[in-house]
């Protein structure tokens, strides 16, 4: 039988945000790689990959030696995106027909390959360990919270950095096109708490769309749904309080998660992203705002996707709980 | 026989493929044993891009010639993945208890060429992910288990065969379907030309006269499972380890110092509890570029030591091209049918192999092995390496 209460578990050592601020009208500028990087290196680097570099740099800033301590074979990167390439794509589709590959910059070209965005990452600081890319519609970012979570826990690395980063989708249609990166650094669980950290679960899930048409497969699901928040929250001091948000899409599925959710927890749950979004870095920001508001608490962010990807992630601060040290 | 007793088991009980060699394992395995073919034009691109072109999957996709749901690389995977699941003899339960992990570079790009931005997307939802690969899999099949698409270019579906493992390992899941699925799109095919690494001849790993790479498509699956899901099922063997590494170093070429690929060979092999005496051969990952292949050579005779002239190299994508994001799906499931039929292949002859890439290419017919241990290495853009041991059995 597949695990339906598994979850991983590590310990947030650091938070970076790079958000399109809210409210900003379209067109506006609002980052300037140059202010936030450095004059040179940067300029023919896709925005996503400014974002991500950026949003590690800020998630390091505790840090004042970086991840080198941990040994540059003993720390990796994983990040989640959906849309991180596709603009670039678009304008290598479109020189390729009215220009020909000569007019294509061989400094930019490279990045078609989505991997590449967090493989700059493993450049810029060195980390050997490993660099992972996942992609899931929509839940890509926890994705890759959950990825690295355990492979701290099967003791592949010391230290990863970890998150989201994404660059608006010209092919969004309705859906909101996304800008901007969040980024953590993930340690193993059980290892200390820094302040302004917290202790992050995570659990992916999957319900299959067509599954839900039928009586036993809505079922199957919305047991499925209550047993991870039951799983995520086990033993956890916040279980009764925490108030949850939802990350929705419309789709059927996003509607019995909704549901199921409200279901477990009655009066607690706000939804602050309910349009569709293309892309997978709104659940990730929220994790981060959260962590990075005066007075944080335990959050809990599910995300639901249309092609029936769960993902499902609670934040529980350091002042929330004792912390072993080590 | 391997070393890593006390790690529970990932046996592989199911495989499918979809190439140019032709829909379904059978196919892709006598594909192997025939003389292979040239590359293709690849329509409307290589009128732009002369030396775009591809090993591709013959026939309409999907078959009835009908627009489908899903993209091409999606209808390869779904055809791979019913082939892998029946070879598996999974049954209803089975499935939908099933976790879907699949690996690709470019998932569903190729959907968005000649469509201008605005243009309406596939899905009701109006906007069509471009890696839908794993969710449209997983929700065809009814498969309610973690579903993850990784996308670590030309080393993906080796990305993904190790999260499976772990998903197994760990108690996660007793049945995974794992693989990797690529179609061709207009992206990567200009990118690789403006890169300079296309070869306008052909895909020719190890060959003196190699120029670089020539994209192929299709994918590959395989079922693998616990040792109790397993138990009663004829398999094609075990994965017995696996690893990962990151060079760090450039955005598409291999660091020259080979140190990050002898370490990821290094530790697969450990994971598997084996030394390098324990390797009978290696699916490397062979391209056809030019420093790429003296690389891994260079690589393979450290890894390999005093072996390095007696471990026949079965070069893959001489037959297929490179297939990007399933190309180490692909050689997993040669893997698993060079234990089933107890050979490696002849490879396709070279006109002159490569000084600079001493290793043992058996052209001149098939050699047998008996229940091989096979070393799978697949690299990627960004430095992102990974190898895997695969520890076959008589099926």
């Amino acid at each position: 039988m597949t695990a339906w209460n598994a979850v991983a578990e590590s310990v947030v050592a650091g938070v970076g945000l790079v958000a399109r601020p809210a409210g900003l009208p379209d067109g506006e500028v609002w980052f300037d790689y140059k202010a936030r990087l450095g004059p040179r290196g940067y300029k023919y680097l896709p925005e996503s990959c400014q974002y991500l570099l950026a949003a590690a740099r800020e998630a390091q800033a505790g840090h004042p030696a970086g991840l080198a301590p941990y040994g540059e074979e003993r720390c990796g990167v994983v990040v989640g995106t959906n849309s991180a390439v596709a603009a670039l794509h678009a304008e290598i589709e479109q020189t390729v027909r009215s220009e020909g590959i000569g007019a294509l910059s061989p400094m930019t070209t490279p990045f078609f390959s989505v991997n590449l965005v967090a493989a700059k990452l493993s450049t810029e600081y060195r980390l050997k360990g490993f660099n992972l890319t996942v992609t899931s519609p929509r839940v890509a970012g926890v994705e890759a919270l959950h990825l690295a979570a355990h492979e701290l826990a099967g003791g592949r690395g010391d230290a990863v950095l970890a998150g989201a980063t994404e660059a608006a989708d010209p092919h969004a249609g309705r859906a909101v096109p996304e800008s901007g990166a969040a980024v953590f650094v993930l340690r193993p669980a059980g290892t200390a708490v820094p302040p302004g950290g917290a202790v992050l679960r995570t659990a992916l899930r999957f319900l299959p769309p067509a599954a839900l048409s039928a009586a036993a497969g809505r079922g199957r699901a919305e047991w499925i749904v209550r047993e991870t928040l039951d799983a995520l929250c086990a033993e956890r001091p916040e279980r009764p309080t925490v108030p949850v948000r939802l990350v929705t899409d419309g789709s059927p599925v996003a509607e019995l998660v909704t549901a199921a959710v409200r279901a477990w927890a009655p009066d607690r749950v706000s939804v602050p992203v309910a349009a569709p979004h293309a892309g997978a870095l709104a659940p990730v920001q929220l994790l981060a705002e959260g962590l990075r508001a005066a007075d944080p608490g335990p959050r809990l962010v599910v995300t639901a996707a249309g092609p029936g990807n769960l993902a499902f992630a609670l934040t529980s601060p350091a002042a929330a709980h004792d912390t072993p040290q080590t | 026989m391997s070393g890593n007793e006390g790690r529970p088991e990932v046996r592989v009980t199911g495989i499918g493929a979809v190439s140019c060699l032709g829909p379904g394992a059978d196919a892709f395995w006598a594909g192997l044993r025939a003389p292979a073919g040239p590359p293709a034009a690849v329509p409307g691109l290589t009128e732009r891009v002369p030396d775009a072109l591809a090993y591709q999957v013959p026939g309409r996709w999907p078959a009835d010639g009908a627009p489908g749901r899903y993209g091409r690389t999606t209808e390869f995977a779904l055809h791979a993945a019913r082939e892998a699941v029946a070879d598996a003899g999974l049954d209803a339960d089975e499935i939908a208890d099933m976790a879907v992990v699949i690996g690709t570079a470019g998932g569903e790009t190729g959907e968005r060429d000649g469509v201008a931005p605005g243009e309406a997307g596939r899905s009701e939802q109006d906007w069509s992910p471009t890696f839908p690969v794993a969710s449209a899999v997983g929700g065809e099949l009814g498969a309610f288990g973690p579903n993850i698409s990784v996308s670590n270019a030309c080393a993906a579906s080796g990305y993904a065969l190790s999260v499976a493992m772990d998903l197994v390992r760990r108690g996660e899941a007793e049945t995974v379907l794992v693989g990797g699925a690529e179609s061709l799109a207009w992206v990567p095919l200009a990118a690789f030309s403006r890169l300079g690494v296309n070869d306008p001849s052909g895909c020719r790993p190890f060959d003196l006269g190699r120029r670089g790479t020539v994209f192929g498509e299709g994918a590959a699956m395989l079922v693998v499972q616990s040792a109790r899901a397993a138990a009663g099922r004829p398999g094609y063997g075990r994965l017995l380890g696996t690893a990962w590494s990151c060079d760090a170093h450039h955005p598409t070429s291999p660091d020259p110092a080979g140190r990050q690929l002898v370490r990821v060979a290094e530790e697969a092999l450990r994971e598997a509890g084996l030394g390098p005496d324990a390797v009978d051969c290696v699916i490397p990952h062979g391209t056809g570029t030019r420093q790429n292949d003296v690389v891994e050579a260079t690589v393979l005779r450290e890894v390999l030591g005093g072996r390095a002239d007696d471990v026949p190299l079965f070069s893959l994508k001489a037959f297929l091209g490179h297939s990007a994001g399933s190309a180490a799906a692909f050689a997993a499931v040669c893997a698993a049918l060079m234990a089933r039929h107890g050979e490696l292949p002849a490879n396709v002859p070279l006109v002159e192999q490569d000084p600079e890439c001493p290793l043992w290419l058996p052209q001149a017919g098939a050699v047998p092995l008996d229940r091989p241990t096979v070393l799978v290495n697949a690299y990627g853009f960004g430095g992102n390496n990974f190898s895997m041991v695969f520890g076959g059995e008589a099926r």
